[in-house]
């Protein structure tokens, strides 16, 4: 087990610290964050080898994962350095070695090598050596990744307009910036009805409705709460919904009433449409319900308010923040690169991030 | 209906025996002469019995009010007097008014000194209505006593003891209340058999001033007692108990009124001081209303005033042409309806008549010109009193044709439709209003619309006319052909709601949305419908057994135009109607025979087919539960309660997780009373309904109704509770009684539902709260959702538990043993 560099350590703990006393911030914000912690972390003059930064990197990742478990974007993002990291020094490798197959290693990575090479994951490359540029191509890469980051929203807007038709009715719960700006995208185009489940206690969905009913004309908002929906669902045509985490599996952290949500949507054949921008996809699996962090909670208040005090003395109150949602409820996942089925989440995994790092964000 | 959920069910009919035998001994001791009297209406013929058990009771009412609190004492002697009135002592409505109130009074003060004291206070303005009420009583009793020359002395003497006792300034503002009460309940039986064979020259004049008068007076009241109404529903209850009782008593007494041969010095004497009290009451009626009128309210009112003129003078030149034309000099109020109805009978026999039809009609109308404009009140009156007959008549029918006029014209001001519309809609409102006969119209308000015998064709008419009512809003187009709901339609106050007076309590109480359960609908529209039936008069030339149901579908159907009614509801009002058409109604007794015999049956009906069906109901899904279990149930319903709670009782070990939804949040009163009866609870939102699902073994549900095809019709977001209970495997079980079983079928939950308040899904911290008048927002509140057969594994009635799909089996079974 890899140990953290002192300054490693203060870095990260003071991240972890920032995250926890932000509260719920847009997870997009954390992203950012994050790419500025691994900036951070790249740019320190402490390592020298590849396997240095590989080591700091994953210690670091483990420790966020754990601490913050509930922010997608940490773990999965030190996975996407982890990943460039290794690819650099593979493809310096192969420079340097000339591989006598000229495929593609990516490609090669996942079948072929995997017979050639026996059982197991392909042996880890030899990452002792010392690279010259690796510190500048790994900063430019965060770049790169900043730059997807940002066009991320606007990439997967870009498909509104095959998904969404005139008139269509639209039905989305709570407030998702990524399904605000796919839903604006096409609103600029056509005309379509938006219901809107506000998402009690919490009320982002009376912020989204807002939102939307600011746009000029063509959207019509209509705001219904959590009983209307099974009743409503009759007349939608699609479900958008923004997430929280799509694991590995295809399954979904959602925000809570997601469930009950794709459950109707499921009910009434609607298909349910998930806009996931790329560092909201984890190599994470659900493990059951006694998965610690998995599905934080917050304090009941807003579901029975203290004022009434007879009450909540006695009677148990829960006020969970997330639902597990199953892949088999989820017709499509939109990226920054267009629909993908949940059941090749795998394949944009496996493009993502490194098989050897997927350990490291499993809490 | 929190009389039904309450606990200790058994405990509280005990009590109730108790009191009632108290109350009986205390009659006894005050008063022995009131046992003979109570006696004697069994004995006695139609109209007599009333007469003599309302001073029993009265004195009754009197002797026992000092022991029992303030709140009791306002059901005390009116159940008091129903005991009187009947031989058995079957629960009445009244009493399970009572019961209710008591049982809720019980429960309030339990949870806190702080609501006690609420009650007191706003108890307090109800209470004042009938000792303001009494100052035109002298005129009333005077006039009353004095010229009665037809009837017996025997019978004027109660009447008028009663009325000066009733004009004596009473300290205790609930006393009088009590003693109000029984002359309300039974004086219409006999009063109206008095008119109907006096003598009446000089009726109308003198009718036609007390009505306006006896609508303009309550309404202050009841405008003071809408705003607390959400807050507390048995403040409620109680004041428009009182209200109710206030009203009817005036009624009573302008009904009552013995039509004098000739007028007497004394009666004119009588009737000059009439008006003076109603001149001096309008004023602060209407002070009372200007400040609640906004400036575009006061405009439109002065634009249909104008209107209404217009069209009152139009009206009045064809009903002179009309009567030139007929020839018939006093003919005035009605030409058609005259030939029609009495072929052209004695003189004194039509005007009873049409004063019959215009003050029970008058009475609800009357409040709307008298409460918009004090000049309105003015205007007509004076000549009244001071016109001859015909003259008189003409402006009564002119009043009336205003009153249309008015009415009409302000619904078109209000939908900003051209006023041409209205004015041809007015006249033939007024003809037909003219037209239509029936003494005891119990609908006013219905003229405008094709009055049909059968009754569900009434029905289906009020629905559809309830439809076209109000312009859907936009953007809500989906659900453009459901009654939409309008802010204004819940302010009963305006009093032109047309709905009867019987009806009214049970109109405000929906209005204020405190009848949200399937029983508790029911029984409120069934105890409202026993005093329809108790108040109800047979017209002459007309059969009990046709009006009657007739009558009562018409009231409900003019409910329905204000308020959508549950299925529930429309089922027992329908059962009510089949009830009294097919059942053998001891019709050739009499009036008060058959009306007695119409009331032991809702009574029955309530106790058998709710009370005994929620019993049962709780015995058959107590079994399915078992120690260890834990019970998910959604939202709030009596009917489950009664489950929990009995099997709690039965010694069961189980948990209940509450699911709750917004914007109605009832289940945290469900929470409330599981928690009082001890029951372990967890509460959470729909929202997270996967995760209390989890921890969940059986999923109990209530029922609004099940259709014929196996939907059942529910509270909104249950048929989400139950997908989920499905989904995870969870059996579900809906508990519902038979009555509320519907032979409509229904494949989604769009074609039949209901529109709540919209602003109820506005949070003040919402950043809709400033959007709300946006075009392209829209906000929906479902109150229904239907729950697919396949969601729900059993329903538990008290047949048995049998699946939905067995719904036409229950109703033909139900329909072969009824009728």
């Amino acid at each position: 087990m890899e140990e953290l560099s002192p300054t490693a350590e203060r870095l990260v703990s003071e991240f972890v610290r920032t995250t926890r006393r932000q509260g719920a911030v847009p997870s997009r914000q954390v992203a950012d964050r994050t790419l500025e912690l691994l900036r951070q972390l790249v740019s320190e003059p402490g390592w020298r080898q590849t396997a240095q930064l590989v080591g700091q990197l994953r210690a670091a990742g483990r420790q966020l994962a754990a601490e913050l478990p509930t922010q997608p974007a940490v773990g999965t993002l030190v996975c996407r350095l982890l990943k460039m990291a290794r690819e650099e020094h593979g493809a310096h490798d192969e420079v340097h070695e000339a591989r006598p197959h000229g495929a593609p290693p990516s490609q090669v990575d996942s079948l072929h090598r995997r017979l050639t090479a026996g059982r197991g994951a392909a042996p880890a490359a030899d990452l002792s050596s010392e690279l010259t540029g690796l510190r500048a191509n790994l900063l430019a890469g965060l770049d790169e990744l900043q730059t997807e980051l940002d066009a991320s929203a606007d990439n997967i807007a870009r498909e509104a307009l095959s998904h969404i038709h005139a008139d269509d009715v639209v039905l989305t719960a709570g407030r998702s910036a990524t399904v605000l700006a796919f839903l604006r995208r096409a609103a600029r185009e056509r005309a379509f009805h938006v219901l809107v489940v506000e998402g009690a206690p919490f009320g982002g969905g009376h912020r989204a409705a807002a939102e939307l009913a600011a746009l000029p004309r063509r959207v019509h908002v209509t705001v219904i709460a959590e009983s209307a929906l099974f009743a409503m669902m009759a007349r939608v045509n699609k479900v958008i919904l923004g997430v929280h985490t799509v694991l590995a599996d295809g399954g979904l952290r959602a925000p809570v009433g997601t469930q009950a949500l794709a459950l109707a949507a499921r009910f009434h054949s609607v298909p349910v449409i998930v806009c996931a921008p790329s560092y909201k996809l984890s190599p994470q699996f659900h493990r059951g319900d006694q998965q610690e962090g998995f599905l934080e909670s917050v304090s009941p208040e807003s579901v029975l308010p203290y004022a009434d005090g007879a009450l909540v003395g006695r009677a148990r109150l829960t006020c969970p923040l997330f639902d597990y949602v199953p892949p088999e409820l989820v017709t499509l996942f939109v990226t920054h690169t267009g629909g993908t089925s949940p059941w090749y989440v795998y394949r944009l995994l496996n493009e993502y991030y490194d098989q050897q790092d997927h350990e490291i964000v499993q809490v | 209906m929190e009389l039904l959920v309450e606990p200790s069910r058994s405990f509280k009919r005990r009590q109730r025996r108790k009191k009632q035998q108290e109350r009986r001994r205390q009659a006894d001791g005050s008063a022995p002469a009131g046992s003979s009297d109570e006696h004697e209406p069994r004995t006695a013929g139609g109209g007599e019995p009333g007469e003599g058990s309302a001073p029993a009771s009265r004195r009754s009412g009197q002797g026992g009010h000092p022991r029992t609190d303030g709140g009791q004492c306002g059901v005390g002697p009116e159940h008091a007097a129903r005991e009187a009135d009947r031989p058995a002592p079957v629960a009445s409505s009244g009493e399970t008014e009572g019961r209710t109130k008591s049982a809720k009074r019980r429960k309030r003060r339990s949870t806190g000194p702080s609501s006690a004291a609420a009650n007191d206070q706003q108890a307090e303005p109800a209470a004042t209505a009938p000792s303001e009420r009494t100052e035109p009583a002298p005129a009333a009793s005077t006039r009353r006593t004095e010229p009665a020359p037809s009837t017996s002395s025997k019978r004027t003497e109660p009447v008028h003891s009663a009325s000066t006792e009733q004009t004596e300034p009473d300290p205790s503002a609930s006393d009088q209340r009590t003693k109000s009460s029984p002359t309300q309940r039974t004086e219409p039986v006999h009063s109206a058999p008095t008119e109907r064979t006096a003598p009446a020259p000089s009726v109308p004049s003198q009718c036609s001033a007390p009505a306006p008068e006896s609508g303009a007076e309550p309404l202050p009241e009841r405008r003071r007692e809408t705003s607390p109404v959400v807050s507390s529903s048995e403040e409620v209850l109680r004041s428009v108990r009182a209200l109710q009782t206030v009203l009817g008593e005036l009624r009573t007494r302008l009904l009552a009124e013995p039509p004098p041969a000739a007028p007497s010095e004394a009666q004119s004497a009588a009737r000059s001081t009439a008006p003076p009290p109603q001149a001096t009451m309008a004023p602060p009626a209407d002070a009372a209303e200007a400040p609640q009128k906004t400036k575009e309210q006061i405009k439109a009112e002065r634009k249909a005033k104008a209107e209404a003129a217009k069209l009152a003078k139009a009206a009045k030149a064809q009903k002179k042409q009309a009567a030139a034309a007929a020839g018939d000099g006093d003919g005035g109020d009605g030409p058609p309806s005259k030939p029609a109805q009495s072929g052209g009978g004695a003189p004194a026999e039509t005007t009873a008549k049409s004063k019959k039809m215009a003050t029970p009609s008058g009475e609800p109308a009357a409040a709307k010109p008298s409460e918009k404009t004090p000049t309105l009140v003015g205007q007509p009156e004076p000549e009244k009193p001071a016109g001859e007959k015909p003259a008189g008549e003409k402006s009564k029918a002119e009043l009336k044709a205003e009153r249309r006029a008015k009415q009409e014209a302000q619904r078109a001001a209000k939908a900003a439709a051209a006023a041409s519309a209205a004015a041809t809609k007015t006249p033939k409102a007024g003809a037909k209003a003219a037209k239509t006969p029936g003494p005891e119209r119990v609908t006013p308000g219905d003229a405008d619309q094709p009055h049909k015998e059968s009754s569900k064709g009434d029905r289906r008419s009020a629905k559809k006319a309830a439809a076209e009512k109000p312009p859907a809003r936009k953007g809500l187009q989906m659900f453009s052909h459901l009654l939409q709901f309008d802010a204004s339609s819940a302010d009963t106050a305006t009093g032109k709601h047309g709905v009867p007076p019987a009806l009214e309590p049970l109109l405000l109480r929906l209005s204020a949305g405190q009848l949200t359960g399937g029983n508790a609908g029911a029984v409120a529209l069934l105890t409202a419908l026993a005093d329809l039936v108790d108040q109800y008069v047979t017209p002459p030339q007309r059969e009990l057994l046709r009006d009657l149901p007739d009558q009562v579908a018409a009231a409900v159907a003019q409910l329905a135009r204000r308020r959508p009614l549950s299925v529930a509801m429309e089922n027992v009002a329908h059962r009510l109607e089949q009830a009294i058409r097919h059942e053998d109604v001891p019709a050739d007794k009499g009036d008060y025979e058959a009306k007695r015999y119409i009331i032991d049956w809702i009574e029955t009906f309530i106790n058998d087919h709710i009370c005994k069906a929620m019993t049962a109901i709780s015995m058959f899904a107590g079994q399915k539960i078992t120690d260890g279990d834990v019970i998910l149930t959604y939202g709030r319903s009596t009917t489950v309660l009664d489950v929990l709670d009995a099997a709690q009782r039965k010694g069961c070990r189980f948990r209940v997780i509450v699911v709750d939804s917004r914007p109605r949040l009832d289940g945290r009163d469900m929470l409330r009373q599981l928690l009082d009866a001890n029951v372990p609870c967890s509460y959470g939102l729909l929202t997270a309904i996967g995760h209390h699902m989890k921890e969940a073994t059986k999923v109990l549900l209530g029922a609004q109704a099940l259709l014929s095809n196996g939907m059942v019709l529910s509270h909104a977001g249950t048929a989400l509770v139950s997908l989920t209970g499905r989904a995870l495997n969870r059996p579900v079980l809906v508990c519902c009684e038979t009555y509320k079983f519907s032979d409509r079928v229904q494949t989604d939950s769009q074609v039949y539902n209901e529109l709540g308040d919209p602003n109820e899904l506005v949070t003040p911290d919402s950043p809709l709260a400033d959007l709300r008048q946006s075009e392209s927002l829209s906000l929906l509140n479902l109150a229904y959702d239907v729950t697919p057969p396949e969601l729900v594994d059993v329903v538990v009635t008290e047949l048995g538990a049998i699946p939905c799909t067995s719904v036409p089996a229950v109703l033909r079974l139900q329909q072969s043993v009824v009728y």
